[in-house]
């Protein structure tokens, strides 16, 4: 189920030109790295690192600390219509 | 800004005989705790909402602004339309009889449920999610009328309370089909923590999402405005008929950081004032007109009952958990 799961994932907030990238999760040998490309979304961004995000089909919170279903987690889809996760590699 | 310390307000159990003398982190006192049957939990839930923020390595994002700044949205009981409300809550013309200039559909990758951005006539704009495009099968117990009745009629409840928080919000004919279509909330940036915002609008999104009884108020599900406003949005798993509604695991229940922190506090007597204003009877009917579920209008009125009686969310009205938005962090179970 994981194994399709990609290495990056941009994360989109709507805004008035459209849907704009603000931040980017890659999965590394390491875990998962955040780079943040506009400051304002970088709490956001950053908490789902740090509190984790629901993993709907298995019921659970995940962290980085397992990369694969966090990854899985980003884009799995949810109801947020101002944000977006993208798959990007 | 009025406290209300009185001790006419509670009705139920005896007062926290600590709670007077609380201050909050800047010295400030707080609001006292009201009178809960049995001790509350949302001491414990701040302090681990306050351990998770601690554990962040930045916290940039979110500034506190200060106490004296004029909050930008309506206070309860003020005159609709004044200078203060913001654009984004006046209410769509009725009939919404605008012409369509441009539609087009979100196509995010990671929406449950098809959203569509449409431009009209007028030049205003407004998020369009028709009922044929709701994903009903991912989160268990989502309700018949499903999610549009529901986007819809968190904005009747702002309008009757009178709480200038929720982008206006109808059901609407569009080119799909029936739907909600709520106005855009432009320019925008994101959501702070909810302690940077005023302690009015911190109050008015826990009445919000309590009467509601709102399952989803995570940090994507609220925005900050132009003015640093709070600006509440996507409600569709709101109004749950019972206590087992959108049930997703780890999360059901009311999830609202807003709530858990004002569960258990007297609300402002100037807030409560204002909900003593509402019309029950209208405000149901108006709730019925957008097809919801009868327990879930009834609910919404008794939450709102229940605020009015006690002078804030005691939880004796809802039989289910009220957690923070992170769900580990549960400011009650079920109701004792």
């Amino acid at each position: 189920m994981t194994s399709s799961v990609p290495d990056k994932v941009g994360f989109y907030a709507l805004q008035a030109d459209g849907m704009r990238k603000v931040a980017v999760y890659d999965r590394t040998g390491d875990g998962v790295t955040l780079t943040v490309l506009d400051d304002r979304w970088e709490r956001m961004a950053r908490g789902y690192l740090t509190d984790g995000i629901l993993l709907q089909r298995l019921g659970a919170m995940v962290t980085p600390d397992h990369p694969d279903l966090f990854m899985e987690a980003l884009l799995e889809p949810r109801n947020m219509t101002y944000y977006d996760f993208r798959p990007e590699s | 800004m009025t406290r209300h310390h009185g001790t006419d307000a509670p009705r139920t159990g005896s007062p926290d005989t600590d709670s007077p003398h609380t201050r909050s982190e800047d010295g400030a006192p707080s609001r006292p705790r009201s009178p809960l049957p049995g001790r509350s939990h949302a001491d414990d839930a701040r302090a681990t909402r306050d351990r998770i923020t601690a554990s962040r390595p930045s916290n940039t994002g979110s500034s506190a602004r200060p106490s004296s700044t004029p909050s930008t949205t309506a206070t309860p009981g003020t005159t609709p339309g004044s200078t203060t409300t913001p654009h984004h809550t006046q209410p769509w013309p009725d009939p919404m009889d605008l012409q369509v200039v441009d539609i087009s559909p979100m196509n995010a990758n990671a929406h449950l449920n098809e959203a569509h951005v449409v431009t009209f006539e007028d030049g205003s704009q407004g998020l369009y999610k028709p009922v044929i495009g709701e994903d009903t099968t991912t989160v268990t117990g989502v309700p018949p009328s499903g999610l549009a009745p529901r986007e819809a009629g968190a904005s009747v409840v702002d309008q009757h309370l009178g709480l200038g928080l929720t982008p206006a919000t109808t059901m609407w004919d569009g080119p799909n089909g029936p739907g909600s279509l709520q106005r855009m909330a432009m320019p925008n940036s994101p959501s702070n923590d909810p302690g940077d915002y005023t302690s009015s609008e911190q109050q008015r999104m826990a009445v919000l999402d309590y009467v509601i009884g709102n399952s989803d108020r995570h940090n994507g599900n609220y925005l900050t405005d132009q003015n640093g406003g709070v600006v509440p949005i996507d409600h569709g798993y709101s109004f749950p008929v019972d206590q087992d509604s959108f049930d997703r695991g780890p999360i059901r229940g009311i999830r609202s950081d807003f709530v858990a922190n004002e569960y258990g506090n007297y609300m402002d007597q100037d807030i409560i004032d204002g909900l003593n204003r509402v019309d029950s009877d209208q405000l149901g009917d108006d709730l019925a007109r957008l097809g919801l579920e009868e327990p879930a209008i009834d609910g919404a009125l008794s939450r709102l009952d229940e605020i009015r009686q006690n002078g804030g969310i005691t939880g004796a009205n809802w039989p289910g958990r009220i957690t923070e938005a992170h769900p580990l962090y549960v400011a009650r179970e079920t109701r004792p």
